[in-house]
């Protein structure tokens, strides 16, 4: 569990980060959002100290980050940045290496660990250990920043905005990629964004900054049904709340038996465990009012009708 | 392979073939009289110049069109090489019926052909994309060949080497000649690159001292030596013990000083450059995984900023090389010592003498460092 307490920092007459409390429960995500220098970079750099608060504290698991050295606390943290900033000069093996030889692992556990993590990036150790970064794509090196920065096995990981310079379709596929990552390992990952999509997509809770001050902590639901007026509401989107929301919930939750539906061979099918998000859209592009909702196995196990959809994205 | 016209190979072969109507050796009469040109039909009579003419025309030839830069390499090495041998197996032949002091001295006939056969063979090595260490190698062994030509005795006859004779300490000049150069960049490497990395961090150190460094480096190099021989003397008059160790006014001290004061701007500015150039993100990566400034520095910023200092210490070197000939003029001794003799003298080949192996050296060394940037510079490039 991570604390922040009061958490301040000003540069000079500037008030960077404002009296901010907050708490985020080991195994969650929790996405700090707001604009440019709203504050939400300085706060991820204020738990692993790279910036020290003018006031407040920093609690991970009850204890102080001030009670240890800065450089043995960073080797417990997990760092991702937007930049990724990988060593140039070195292979993809020793960039992943580089924390776990801070440590003073041996060369079997080093060897293991990044055959690990290549594996679990689905990525070909033979193909890519021995690559130099600049011959990578971008969706690669950031690939091989979060396994550099899980290299050590941090419970926590902070990340700011590491999938921002991303085009689109790299972006979802790496978010998806992190969020079955993050289940699978059960750490904690704070992340730093400006994308509400991002956010709601990630997050287990999202934390809205303005100003140096947060203005509202909530699960991604919380948040679209009952923004707080002003800021917080404007960013989650006016008429956009509503396809946020289907992006929320799953078609299983809402489908019908399918014995309430004339399906027909022709009925276009989706699986269950699609978001309503993307049955709407099928309904959409398929101009079918009634989907077959599927599962696993391919067999039919609802139907899902347009009528089902207006209820669930109006926001209670 | 493209036929065609190779512009830069076209008028590089125009040129050789002009030159040839330049004076390639010049007979003088002894060391000091001006000679006169040896006439070119009286030339081509020597075998050993037929044989370089035969190899030179189709050089000219595969110069001038799109051919595999391997055979054009070769052929102007092979061109070269047959001048030289040429020149020199004349010699005997041309030399005879004249009096003892007779000599041959290189005509610009030679210089010119020669430097224009090296731009044809520079020009191939760069087509050919060779490695650098390859490229290194390959340069060695044929200026080990050349100077086995030279050493074999057909070049006796050749006023340079008549001058090279007379000299028994050639290669103890050539030794201080380098430790001049060396000596005095080896601490303005250790002052300098900690002066760049300060700089790096601290802009106000950097606009005091960079404007200070440029201003050293305006001085001409006689008058810095000048300014130097003051203070020095006046120290070895008050402590004789320095002035037997070889701190004095004229001889190598005020040379060491002058070259490490002009090498340092160089070295602080680049080693400032290169800590400059390191990605931003790289230092916020490696600060956030928890390196601490020493492994940042050691790990990261100096492996990072290198090919960039290297560039720095390839001009130092360079230029040092050729300055420490200055040196000879206040008794600094290297190749300059020839220099300023043959100056005084007359005798341009013993100028000769003093300047050749100056820029040998300093081309050599300015290709061993190309070849250390470009192995730094192998993982991202």
């Amino acid at each position: 569990m991570i604390e922040l307490r009061g958490l301040t920092r000003t540069f000079g007459e500037r008030i960077a980060v404002d009296n901010l409390d907050l708490r985020v429960e080991s195994g969650e995500i929790c996405a700090l959002i707001g604009t440019s220098g709203c504050g939400k970079s300085t706060t991820l750099k204020m738990i692993n100290r790279l910036i020290e608060p003018t006031a407040g504290q920093v609690l991970i698991n009850g204890e102080d980050v001030r009670r240890q050295p800065p450089e043995q606390l960073r080797r417990r943290i997990g760092y991702a940045i937007q930049g990724v900033g990988l060593f140039p000069h070195r292979t993809v093996y020793d960039n992943i290496a580089a924390v776990p030889r801070l440590l003073g692992w041996t060369r079997l556990q080093i060897d293991d660990r990044v055959r690990e993590l290549l594996e679990l990036l689905k990525m070909a150790f033979d193909t890519f250990a021995h690559q130099y970064p600049h011959r990578l794509s971008g969706g690669e090196q950031q690939r091989i920043g979060v396994a550099r920065a899980l290299a050590a096995r941090p419970e926590l990981m902070l990340m700011d905005e590491p999938f921002g310079a991303l085009d689109p379709l790299t972006r979802e596929r790496l978010q998806g990629e992190l969020k079955q990552i993050q289940r699978l390992l059960g750490i904690t990952i704070i992340l730093v964004t400006h994308d509400m999509e991002e956010a709601i997509r990630l997050a287990d809770r999202i934390a809205v900054m303005d100003g140096g001050r947060l203005l509202q902590v909530g699960t991604p639901l919380e948040l679209l049904r009952h923004p707080r007026e002003g800021f917080v509401s404007q960013l989650v989107g006016g008429e956009e709340r509503a396809l946020r929301l289907l992006s929320l919930r799953t078609i299983a939750e809402l489908m019908q038996p399918a014995e309430l539906f004339a399906l027909t061979d022709d009925t276009p099918s989706i699986a269950a465990g699609s978001s309503l998000r993307d049955a709407l859209a099928r309904q959409l592009w398929q101009r079918a009012p009634v989907l077959r909702v599927v599962d696993a196995e391919g067999k039919t196990c609802g139907a899902i009708g347009l009528e089902q959809m207006l209820n669930a994205g109006d926001g209670n | 392979m493209r036929f065609g016209i190779d512009r830069l190979g076209l008028t590089l072969a125009i040129a050789a073939g002009l030159s040839l109507l330049l004076p390639l050796v010049n007979l003088q009469p002894n060391r000091i009289l001006p000679g006169s040109a040896v006439a070119l039909d009286l030339l081509l009579a020597q075998p050993g110049m037929q044989l370089f003419i035969l190899i030179l025309l189709p050089t000219l030839l595969i110069s001038a069109v799109h051919a595999h830069a391997t055979l054009k390499l070769l052929l102007g090495a092979l061109s070269l090489l047959a001048l030289i041998y040429g020149v020199g197996a004349s010699g005997d032949a041309l030399l005879q019926d004249q009096g003892p002091f007779a000599r041959l001295a290189l005509g610009s006939g030679f210089w010119t052909l020669s430097l224009l056969l090296g731009l044809l063979m520079t020009d191939a090595l760069i087509k050919q994309r060779i490695g650098a260490l390859l490229r290194l190698l390959l340069v060695g062994v044929y200026l080990a060949l050349i100077f086995a030509l030279l050493a074999s005795g057909h070049w006796d006859g050749i006023s340079l080497l008549l001058e090279y004779h007379n000299q028994p300490a050639f290669w103890q000049q050539g030794a201080r000649h380098l430790l001049l150069a060396l000596g005095s960049i080896l601490p303005a490497l250790v002052i300098g690159v900690p002066l760049g990395i300060r700089c790096h961090r601290s802009p106000r150190l950097r606009t005091a001292l960079i404007p200070l460094l440029s201003l050293l480096q305006t001085i001409p190099s006689l008058a810095m030596f000048g300014l130097l021989m003051i203070p020095l003397s006046l120290i070895a008059l008050a402590y004789p013990a320095l002035a037997a160790l070889g701190i004095r006014g004229i001889g190598a001290a005020p040379a060491v000083i002058a070259l490490f004061l002009y090498s340092l701007l160089p070295i602080v500015s680049n080693t400032a450059a290169g800590f400059d150039g390191v990605d931003r993100n790289v230092l916020l990566a490696a600060r956030g995984m928890g390196m601490s400034r020493r492994q940042l520095l050691w790990q990261i910023e100096l492996p990072l900023a290198l090919p960039v200092m290297l560039s720095g210490l390839r001009i130092v070197v360079t230029m040092n090389i050729g300055l420490v000939a200055v040196a000879g003029l206040i008794g600094g001794g290297g190749y300059g010592t020839y220099i300023f003799q043959g100056l005084g003298q007359t005798a341009t080949d013993l100028v000769l003498l003093g300047t050749l192996p100056t820029i040998l050296l300093a081309f050599l060394a300015a290709m061993l460092i190309d070849t250390l940037i470009a192995m730094t510079r192998k993982e991202d490039a």
